[in-house]
């Protein structure tokens, strides 16, 4: 079976991420987005260099 | 003179129903930036969703930035399962592609998913298209 796109997501589930621009890797993570924001100051990431994002639940079509 | 650009749906991790397998799922959520005084956000994903009436942020997002989530206009959003969540709108530069907009957006707490709707997004554009098949959305400004 092809490897999902999105596998390396699976540790992330109903969390904040910020992802590399290439959006392949994981740079750092958080229940909450002000926390997210917080660790990647304090690890000198700056604009262009992630992209943050909510890992919505797995279980759950959104009806937005 | 008008100017049409496209963005790719981004991946998403969901299961299938019927097969209960993780698989990657595909929905428009395009990157966007807020801003509020000399105070910005780091780019995010934002879902664009024809479905509502407004655009919806988690507060965090709001408090990134510097705003004082309860002096905004005080509301609520009601989602599907009628559960009602109150909300704060604030004014904010939302930058989106090369360009940015002064917008109004709500802001809860209790709310994870960022939430681009009609006021203040869709109405900024003179098309916003969906292309199922391709996983891109269009849009015309």
């Amino acid at each position: 079976m092809a490897k999902l796109k999105s596998e390396f997501l699976i540790p992330y589930e109903n969390k904040w991420v910020a992802l590399t621009p290439d959006n392949k890797k994981v740079i750092a993570s958080a229940k909450d987005v002000g926390v997210l924001s917080k660790k990647l100051k304090n690890l000198k990431i700056k604009h262009g260099q992630a992209i943050m994002m909510y890992v919505s639940p797995f279980d759950a079509n959104l009806v937005l | 003179m008008s100017q049409t650009f496209t963005f790719p749906y981004h991946f998403f991790l969901g299961t299938d129903l019927q097969t209960k397998k993780l698989v990657d799922i595909y929905r428009p959520a395009v990157p966007v930036v807020i801003a509020y005084g000399s105070s910005r956000t780091l780019p995010f994903y934002a879902h664009v969703d024809s479905g509502a009436d407004e655009s919806l942020f988690p507060a965090s997002l709001a408090f990134e930035i510097g705003i004082d989530l309860k002096k905004g206009k005080k509301g609520k959003s009601v989602g599907i399962g009628k559960i009602e969540i109150p909300c704060y709108t604030h004014k904010v530069t939302l930058y989106f592609y090369k360009f940015d907009f002064q917008v109004e957006i709500d802001f809860a707490e209790n709310h994870q998913i960022a939430l681009l709707g009609r006021k203040g997004f869709f109405d900024l554009f003179k098309r916003v298209s969906f292309h199922e098949k391709k996983k891109h959305i269009e849009f015309k400004i």
